[in-house]
């Protein structure tokens, strides 16, 4: 069943798509991995992956979606070939693998919020015991069922009373509040000391080709683009609304948000920490929550002398990355749920299927870290795979051609070079290949059984899981071809 | 401060916030264009 419901003003599709791309990834990992990477020097080869991943891609998952009108497996179907179909799927899979966890996420940075309002985040003794005294209990279920049933309203009331109208107040809200953050943060006394090492490149870090890669991780995690979620939402985009121009927008404006973050961050932590302040940046704690969950917490209850004041900057920090959550969360259940329409259901019954399939499947990582981890782990490398898909379908279709007859049309507002064809064609696959062979290479240094697949991080689980997705897919892609294009 | 940082300072925020800026009031103005043509 195809839905006639269009984003109804360029403002609404853009704030939209940038909710897609603001999310904790900016606020939450930026910080971290700029502390791991050399501060400055980390910010030179992510500005240049901007160009060379995030912006390409999100072009091509524009364009693919607003020219096809399908969800993945329709898209990758049109733009490659019906046998490839199963391309489609898997970026469907990784996308609601993540919508599962990440709603789990989303459930810490709404109990945080609720905690900074009522006092008791900043009164507890240790906020050490205070994460894991929350996180090994039943707690995060619920607040994972609460955030899963919060997106799965806002998804079920369509693309403009729900997505473009709660995307518009939480994109905006975000800014805001950053803003506010920003202003308090640099303004701390030795804020100055943060930003000198946020924006110092040292040579040693700059020709470290961990750091590039490192960067370009951070550029296809935290863009959305390759996730196939702009793609979903390009479905909905008018027929004369731009691709070119709006795609730099949403690649400049989530970089330009990461960049906000990581000021506020680092001005806050040099300003306020009695202890080393690149060991406590740089910690990963458990599930990479240590610097969030555990130490800004610390922080904030120091930051004057005023208990409501401090509360007041906890709870503030902890809202704009619960709407940063949120408006991450929505898109990843719109494109699970848009599948479920491509299949030919209608919004109310595939939105249920989807809530439901998300508490179920989500459960598990809200009860146990570990399991967290490896579902973090093994879809985060996943969506390298995605972004392969995606550029692999445009290369199948023609590269040159896609950009000339599907990008560049009379609605663009800007044309795109042939330096799009160059990198679709050369860069992107070099880059994926790159990227997952390191990523995969690396896990044996830190498990010696790297082939395990019990084992939460390494090479081993994640090729049995996707060799497992991928296997199905393979097997059912007549039938996910048949089902998704015959409902046109 | 070192000379290293304060280009720093203004090369990185000049690219990233510089650029979102610019394609911003670049999406305002054809936005107008467009709905000034129909």
């Amino acid at each position: 069943m195809k839905e006639k419901e269009f984003f109804t003003s360029r403002w609404g599709l853009i704030l939209a798509t940038l909710g897609i791309a603001i999310g904790t990834g900016n606020i939450w990992r930026f910080s971290r991995v700029v502390a791991q990477n050399g501060g400055g020097s980390f910010l030179i080869p992510w500005v240049v992956f901007l160009f060379f991943w995030s912006i390409p891609l999100i072009i091509t998952e524009f364009a693919i979606g607003k020219s096809t009108r399908y969800g993945p497996i329709g898209a990758i179907s049109k733009t490659a070939g019906k046998q490839y179909a199963w391309m489609g799927a898997f970026i469907v899979v990784v996308s609601t693998a993540i919508m599962f966890y990440y709603s789990v996420v989303t459930g810490w940075c709404i109990k945080y919020f609720i905690s900074a309002v009522s006092g008791d985040l900043l009164t507890a003794v240790n906020p050490l015991d205070y994460w894991e005294q929350f996180s090994t209990g039943f707690s995060p279920m619920y607040f994972h069922l609460t955030a899963i049933l919060i997106a799965g309203v806002v998804v079920y009331r369509g693309i403009v009373k729900g997505i473009e109208k709660v995307n518009k107040v939480l994109v905006s809200s975000l800014m805001l509040i950053l803003l506010i953050l920003f202003i308090r943060a640099v303004t701390l006394p030795n804020a100055l000391e943060g930003i000198k090492y946020f924006f110092t490149p040292k040579a040693e870090f700059v020709f470290n080709y961990k750091v590039w890669l490192n960067a370009l991780t951070q550029n296809a995690w935290d863009t959305g683009a390759g996730w196939g979620l702009i793609l979903t939402y390009a479905i909905y985009m008018r027929k004369y609304d731009d691709v070119p121009l709006n795609s730099a927008l949403i690649g400049f404006g989530n970089n330009s948000v990461s960049l906000l973050a990581g000021i506020i961050i680092f001005s806050t932590v040099f300003a306020l920490s009695d202890i080393d302040a690149m060991t406590q940046i740089s910690q990963s704690g458990p599930a990479n929550t240590g610097l969030t969950f555990i130490y800004l917490p610390l922080l904030f209850s120091q930051m004057s002398q005023s208990f409501i004041l401090n509360s007041l900057f906890a709870a503030l920090f902890f809202l704009a990355l619960s709407f940063a959550a949120m408006s991450s969360l929505i898109s990843l259940v719109e494109l699970t749920t848009r599948t479920f329409i491509d299949f030919g259901l209608t919004r109310k019954k595939a939105i249920i299927i989807v809530g439901i399939l998300a508490f179920i499947f989500g459960t598990p990582s809200a009860l146990n870290l570990n399991i967290f981890t490896n579902q973090d782990w093994v879809w985060g490398v996943g969506l390298i795979v995605s972004g392969g898909f995606i550029a692999f379908a445009v290369n199948k279709y023609g590269a040159e051609k896609f950009r000339v007859e599907i990008i560049n049309t009379q609605s663009s507002d800007i044309k795109i070079g042939k330096w799009y064809t160059f990198i679709i064609k050369y860069l992107m696959p070099m880059q994926v290949i790159i990227l997952l062979g390191w990523w995969l290479i690396s896990s044996a240094t830190w498990d010696p059984e790297w082939w395990n697949p019990l084992h939460a991080e390494n090479a081993g689980t994640c090729l049995v899981q996707w060799a497992l997705v991928i296997g199905v897919l393979f097997y059912l892609n007549k039938f996910l071809v048949n089902k998704t294009l015959q409902n046109k | 401060m070192s000379v290293i940082t304060i280009i720093s300072m203004l090369i990185i925020p000049g690219i990233v916030w510089g650029g979102f800026i610019y394609f911003l009031i670049l999406s305002i103005h054809k936005e107008k264009r467009k709905n000034y043509h129909g």
